[in-house]
């Protein structure tokens, strides 16, 4: 058995969205869970893209709508049993709605570049990375790599009262 | 978080306790510059953060403190007023202090050059008003050095005995150089009579030039020289030691019975106490005191105490606390004629375990066992006083988790009496017997002692309390109406149990409010001394109750306003004069607890806000028109202050109109679910209002259903529930409704439109007969809301929610059920905000009468 030194700086959580592969840091990551859309309660003049909050033993979490967040893929169908992944930022905790939680997969700093253009929406860094014979024909599996920031920067900034409220034509939820 | 950290966070803690009590002490010596006690007190502090800074090795601090030190000693010692110069000079040094403190701490314990360019500076300027006073250096034990000169002159006439003048080097690095001196004094004494040491020994414990100017001593002994000179040697850190014989002074030989100081009844016997140290017995206790008593000269009217105390588990560094502990009850409150652990000891174990904390190596088992038989002390002392003064002086010196005194009855007279005939030896002994058996009955009261608790794990303790009321809640659902007797019984006492544990977390996290008021003094002190305007504080219901987590909220909220009130509401003495007021303007803080909330007003009594200057200032901004400004009641100009952006200083001061304005406060204090409220009569005063409520994790509220949602509503804003007949009482104005009750006209609010999205909000009002509303006071204003059905009032615990999820502060928080519901609590405030928002920015009419309302109908 090969003794390695092990590091979580390089593991990530890969999960599916809207038909993307897409990996966080594991150290950004808590726990993984199934979401119940019974146990969602709404926030009161929240951004959009929060689905509202779950009781996490006890503890309010708000849930980002990751689609909705990066509005993408939102004409696509969504799973049946989405998963919530709980993220750690600035102290507090959130969770984020995904399709589906596949590995958790080593990825070496120098796997990691910026891809092109699409997805830009997203992250404006836009790196992706790359894990060495995942695909069924021993590919290489490239994977969007989503970084703290591209969670909570856009939206850290102060917005005025009343920004969130008039969404056009657009049920929530 | 390793132990090094640990001791530091404690060091931080404690010098933050201490410095704000310092700052407390000077602001009121500011006012009595003359009084004693007061500048006792100062010593006494100061002297406290000297000796943690010096055992810690923060020399920044300890530097400054021993400067601060010396010019407080000189006028404890030489009662006089002190100059107002050398009061703004301590204070000056305080606030470095308080600087270097944050520059430690914010670097985690690295001494920075900015914090040493700092401590050099204040140094520099306390030796300045040294200077002025003409002490030299190490002058604060001028009478001590004295006392222990001519103390063993006694024995010196009896014996034949040489005198040495010695002098010690101790290691550069050497890291607690006060120890190694203080060991060095304790081997001259264990083998001779100290007679002098320079530095004197009172200041070995914060000197930190020892180690440069190594120590000198005078001592007389019977031993030979090179013996002296190898044990002194044994000592770990003197590097050398030179021992020199000097000429015996006639006039010690000679010794007239006029010459035995008869005035010095403590400092006297210093040399025999030391010796006595290494008596570990308390059987030998009565033979202590009638040794001391033979030795003494004019005994007085002393008690003698056997203290016992035990420290709380928190305090790590005890050794060190007992060590300290011990030396200023020698200097300031008695005479401990003997301890267990023996000072010696501890300062040999003090310097173990900081050593070992250096090295961050707690683990170490040395080290480990010294911590871990740490916490008890027992001494005996003689003093002046009763079982309260040194109460007060061990609670005040640390932290207490036990102690006892007791006082040891021993008859002076009696003793005296029979030491004097040698033919009473064994009668002696029989009254030893005796007086063994009664020595120890008269028992003191036992304080209770105080806990100090990280923030942290109070507040996590809250929470899990908060699990504790709705799993309790859980359980009671759970079981539902078929519980049996017992199990009902059962639940009942848990539910008590819950009840007393949720009450008593709830009082640990209260506070006083003077937490809050206490650095008020000070601060209005240099800012009057800056505006060059006379002001004075009054202060009352300091000790209302306030969650502690309020407390540095209101800091800076307080602050503000004050600065304020001073800056701009006041005038300066000689307007006062010409207005025919008081020379001094008066600032009033109070505080009083009502219900769930706490209230405190800031009223000042200068010359109050002119509602027309508000006006010009807001039409200015453009926060409103002429015309608007034309029909604005007097509250609500007065209320434009808070607006956003608003500032009526025509000159931006230092000090205040930054543009960060009473809008901040108020923000500041709606994020605390409490109102702000302000009252201004021109040429009077202003006085602001806050309510806060008095804890900010549990609170009573009513729970309602509006839409597909869950809400709950703080109860403390909650006037009444009523049902509406929509035809008879519902008006519609312009576009807003409004609905009349009690012959008051009250803005009438669809909850729905504004919590939940997801709720058509057609205008169906007339398709009912009956709607629910909830009458709430926000601001002073009631507004009717309303809602769908009614839950019930509940006792909720209050789960915050990130603010980059609530950017419109609609909700105060979540409160958690305990079937797992969630519910989320209504910011009242900010829901009627977004009302009058949306109504463009005008207040509805919100005034007594029916007839009033009907004008404005037709106004629109």
């Amino acid at each position: 058995m090969k003794t390695e030194h092990i590091s979580f700086s390089n593991q990530y959580i890969i999960f599916t969205l809207a038909g993307e592969t897409m990996g966080v840091p594991i150290n950004f990551v808590r726990e993984v869970l199934n979401l119940n859309s019974h146990n969602l309660y709404k926030i009161p003049g929240a951004p959009p893209f929060y689905k509202g909050v779950i009781n996490l033993r006890g503890q309010v979490i708000p849930i980002i709508d990751a689609r909705r967040k990066f509005n993408f893929g939102l004409n696509l169908a969504q799973t049946d049993s989405p998963k919530a992944i709980i993220v750690e930022y600035d102290k507090e905790q959130f969770g984020l709605v995904v399709d589906g939680v596949e590995e958790v997969a080593r990825i070496e700093d120098d796997c990691i570049e910026v891809a092109p253009g699409h997805l830009s929406t997203i992250d404006k860094d836009r790196k992706i990375g790359r894990i060495s014979g995942k695909e069924e024909d021993g590919k290489d599996r490239f994977v969007f790599i989503l970084s703290k920031e591209s969670l909570f920067d856009s939206f850290d900034k102060k917005t005025s009262p009343g920004q969130f409220r008039k969404i056009p034509n657009e049920t929530l939820i | 978080m390793n132990a090094g950290e640990e001791y530091l966070d404690l060091f931080f803690d404690e010098v933050d306790t201490s410095l704000e009590a310092l700052n407390q002490q000077l602001s009121l010596l500011s006012k009595n510059p003359g009084q004693v006690s007061i500048i006792a007190e100062i010593f006494r502090i100061v002297h406290t953060v000297k000796g943690m800074a010096a055992t810690i090795g923060f020399n920044t601090i300890s530097r400054v403190c021993h400067r601060m030190e010396e010019l407080f000693d000189f006028y404890r010692k030489n009662p006089q007023e002190v100059p107002t110069q050398t009061i703004q000079s301590e204070l000056k040094a305080l606030d470095g202090l308080f600087k270097i403190v944050e520059n430690l701490s914010s670097n985690e314990g690295e001494e920075s050059s900015i914090s040493k360019t700092l401590s050099d500076a204040l140094c520099k300027e306390l030796e300045e008003e040294l200077k002025k006073l003409n002490v030299p250096k190490n002058a604060n034990v001028p009478k001590n050095t004295k006392a222990l000169a001519q103390t063993p002159i006694i024995e010196q006439a009896v014996s034949r005995e040489r005198k040495f003048e010695i002098k010690v080097k101790f290691a550069e690095d050497c890291l607690m150089p006060g120890v190694r001196a203080f060991m060095t004094t304790q081997v001259l004494e264990k083998n001779g009579h100290l007679l002098e040491s320079d530095p004197p020994s009172e200041s070995f414990l914060d000197n930190i030039e020892i180690v440069s100017s190594g120590l000198k001593a005078i001592i007389t002994s019977s031993k030979p020289l090179e013996q002296i000179q190898s044990r002194l040697l044994k000592i770990s850190d003197v590097i050398e030691v030179e021992v020199l014989e000097r000429e015996m002074s006639g006039s010690s030989h000679n010794l007239s019975a006029e010459q035995i100081p008869i005035s010095l009844p403590i400092t006297v016997t210093k040399s025999i106490k030391e010796i006595n140290y290494y008596e570990k017995s308390p059987e030998q206790i009565e033979k202590l005191l009638s040794d001391f008593q033979r030795h003494e000269i004019a005994i007085g009217n002393l008690n003698a105490f056997q203290v016992d105390l035990v420290l709380t588990d928190e305090v790590v560094n005890a050794e060190e606390q007992f060590f300290n502990l011990l030396n200023n009850l020698n200097e300031y409150l008695g005479q401990i004629i003997y301890s267990y652990p023996s000072i010696l000891e501890l300062g040999q174990k003090q310097e173990n375990s900081s050593e070992a904390k250096t090295l961050t190596n707690l683990l170490n088992v040395e080290a480990a066992k010294f911590i871990a038989h740490s916490e008890k002390l027992h001494f005996v002392l003689l003093v002046d006083g009763s079982h309260k003064n040194i109460l007060d002086f061990l609670s005040d010196a640390c932290e207490l988790n036990k102690v006892e005194v007791k006082e040891i009855e021993f008859d002076w007279q009696k003793k005296a009496e029979t030491e004097q005939s040698p033919e009473a030896q064994t009668e002696v002994k029989s009254i030893q017997e005796e007086n063994k058996d009664l020595s120890f009955t008269k028992s003191g009261d036992v304080k209770t002692a105080f806990v100090r608790v990280n923030m942290a794990t109070l507040e996590s303790l809250m929470n899990s309390v908060g699990e504790l009321v709705i799993n309790h809640n859980r359980i009671k659902l759970a079981m539902g109406d078929g519980a049996t007797n017992e199990e009902r019984s059962i639940l009942q006492y848990l539910h008590q149990v819950t009840t007393k544990i949720q009450q008593l977390v709830m009082s640990i996290r209260m506070v006083p409010i003077n937490q809050v008021f206490t650095r008020f003094p000070r601060f209005i002190r240099d800012m009057s001394r800056e505006l060059k305007k006379e002001v004075l504080l009054e202060v009352e219901g300091e000790n209302t109750e306030i969650d502690r987590l309020m407390v540095d909220e209101l800091n800076e909220v307080f602050i503000h306003l004050v600065r304020n009130a001073i800056d701009h509401g006041m005038e300066t003495a000689e307007e006062r004069l010409e207005k025919g007021k008081s020379k001094a303007g008066t600032i009033k803080m109070q505080a009083y607890a009502q219900g769930n909330n706490v209230f405190i007003t800031i009223t000042d009594d200068g010359k109050g806000i002119d509602p027309q200057n508000i006006k010009k200032k807001a039409i200015q901004k453009g926060l409103l028109t002429a015309e608007e400004a034309e029909i604005m009641s007097h509250n609500e100009v007065l209320e434009l202050i808070f607006a956003i952006g608003f500032s009526t200083a025509d000159k931006v001061s230092d000090l205040s109109g930054r543009g960060v304005g009473m809008d901040v406060v108020k923000s500041r204090i709606s994020s605390l679910g409490g109102q702000i409220f302000i009252n201004s009569v021109v040429g009077e005063g202003t006085s602001i209002r806050l309510s806060i409520p008095s804890t900010i994790s549990i609170i009573q509220a009513l729970l309602i259903n509006e839409g597909n949602g869950l809400y709950a509503i703080p109860l403390s804003q909650i006037k009444e529930i009523v049902s509406i007949n929509v035809l008879a009482q519902v008006y519609e104005i312009g576009s807003c409704d409004i609905i009349l009750l009690h012959n008051e006209t009250i803005p009438l609010i669809r909850l729905g439109k504004y919590i939940d999205l997801e709720k058509v909000s057609e205008n169906n009002l007339k398709n009912q007969s009956n709607i629910l509303v909830v009458i709430v006071n926000s601001e002073e204003k009631n507004y009717a809301f309303i809602i769908d059905s009614l839950v019930g009032q509940q006792e909720i615990v209050i789960k915050p929610i990130s603010h980059k999820a609530n950017q419109e502060g609609l909700v105060n928080g979540a409160t958690v059920f305990g079937d797992g519901r969630v519910a989320m609590i209504l910011n009242i405030d900010q829901i009627t905000k977004m009302y009058l928002l949306e109504h463009e920015s005008r207040e509805f009419p919100n005034d007594d009468t029916g007839e009033e309302a009907l004008y404005w109908a037709s106004r629109y």
